[in-house]
């Protein structure tokens, strides 16, 4: 008889129990039963994700797997082969940046979060550049990053920009994060999606820039429009701020200016603007504290999470780190406060 | 018959929305009557309003296709969720 083991990742105490363990315990026991937790939060998202077991510890981290093709301005893709990991820079200034900016995105999300690619599992970065004719526009198809070249008139492109890099590959990690295959994109969880995106956009190219969150400009797309139309396609200190970004600039900062039935790009300047708080209470460097609650607090979500479920996932990724009631925790509840979500 | 495509989606969202309009009567005989036995195909009459997937992702682009011949019919939708010959109509409107 042909004995079928079911595809199924099984955890033997509940994350619940485990994380009421770590806010009862002492440091070294609590960081070590959040390891688990977060082990645990990460293969069920990747269970989700691709619909398969996953097959236990992740491999080995460590080697980029990048690739840039080139879609020779026609939608079909990924185009044709320019450059691989093994090669040299090439004439082509987008294909470089392209590829570098895939590599310092990979090397954040390792050195600081311990994550080995989009997937968690090395993932191959698959990068085609100038797509389309005239294309104003940047994006993860779910397999790999696409990017056009602007029109010249509003955008001048999208590949010198190392925030809009990591954040369209961020939209791949809470693809393969979030349990049940990522935030619905659309409403108060399509926000949240933009958001991750562009909190963890932000966050890569202060550490790529190594600023403090007193020297971050914290503007999102700087330096992707012609100077006739503006800066910056937004700003997380100061959502919905023209004079900062550009006239169309319609960000709320607050719940006060929420959008009923808004686009995603506009109500996720509340959660940008609940990050910035909080990274400006803890102060230093964002990636030291506030990124990593916000990249723990992504397995605890769920596809059709709220403002209120992030604010609640964020404070309890806090809790878990820095224990209940601690002055980080506070943090994190006060920038969700001031923002109007709790 | 004029076509419009409206599209919005990506990083840069309503601010980086495109817009593509092709006027049949202008293209090579051949084109035209691929376009016209698309449209055809889609029957505007009675396409529904919109065409959307029930839990979109980040790379769902949101589509406007607006068809006037005579009559002015519109469309909203993702191309996930769109029939066949509506998809043909993007790739054609997109790249030409």
């Amino acid at each position: 008889m042909h004995i079928h083991t079911p595809a199924c990742t099984c955890f033997i105490i509940p994350s619940s129990m485990l994380r009421k363990l770590a806010l009862e315990a002492e440091e070294a026991e609590r960081r070590r039963l959040l390891e688990q937790v977060e082990r645990s939060a990460f293969l069920r998202g990747q269970r989700a994700a691709s619909g398969l077991a996953a097959p236990g510890l992740l491999v080995a981290s460590g080697q980029k797997h990048r690739n840039v093709y080139d879609a020779h301005h026609a939608t079909r893709l990924p185009g044709k082969l320019v450059r691989t990991e093994t090669a040299g820079p090439v004439a082509d200034t987008a294909v470089n940046e392209a590829f570098d900016g895939a590599g310092a995105t990979y090397d954040f999300y390792l050195q600081v979060l311990h994550r080995n690619s989009i997937d968690g599992r090395g993932m191959g970065i698959d990068s085609s550049v100038h797509y389309s004719k005239r294309f104003n526009n940047a994006f993860w198809n779910g397999r790999q990053m696409v990017y056009g070249d602007g029109d010249g008139k509003l955008f001048t492109g999208f590949t010198h920009a190392l925030d809009v890099i990591a954040h369209e590959l961020t939209h791949g990690v809470t693809q393969y994060t979030v349990p049940g295959g990522g935030l619905v994109y659309d409403g108060q969880s399509g926000a949240l999606n933009e958001s991750m995106s562009d909190v963890f956009g932000s966050v890569v190219k202060q550490w790529h820039l190594k600023q403090t969150v007193k020297k971050a400009d914290w503007l999102i797309g700087a330096g992707i429009m012609t100077p006739a139309v503006g800066k910056a396609l937004r700003s997380m200190a100061d959502p919905g701020n023209t004079s900062l970004t550009w006239s169309g600039d319609d960000q709320p900062g607050t719940m006060k200016g929420y959008v009923d039935g808004g686009d995603v790009h506009t109500n996720s300047g509340i959660p940008n603007h609940a990050f910035y708080l909080a990274a400006m209470k803890l102060g230093g460097h964002s990636w030291d504290k506030a990124a990593p609650i916000w990249y723990q607090a992504l397995p605890l979500l769920h596809p059709d999470a709220t403002f209120a479920d992030a604010a609640q996932a964020t404070m309890k990724a806090a809790e878990l780190r820095y224990g209940t009631g601690s002055a980080e925790a506070a943090a994190v509840q006060g920038a969700w406060h001031e923002v109007g979500v709790v | 018959m004029r076509l419009s495509l409206h599209s919005v989606g990506g990083f840069t969202g309503p601010a980086g929305a495109q817009t593509h309009s092709v006027d049949v009567d202008r293209l090579s005989a051949a084109d035209a009557a691929r376009v016209r036995a698309l449209v055809q195909a889609l029957d505007p009459a009675h396409l529904p309003a919109t065409l959307l997937k029930t839990r979109p992702q980040s790379w769902d682009f949101t589509y406007t296709l607006t068809i006037d011949n005579g009559v002015e019919r519109q469309v909203r939708f993702h191309l996930d969720a769109a029939p066949p010959p509506l998809r043909e109509l993007v790739d054609f409107i997109e790249n030409t």
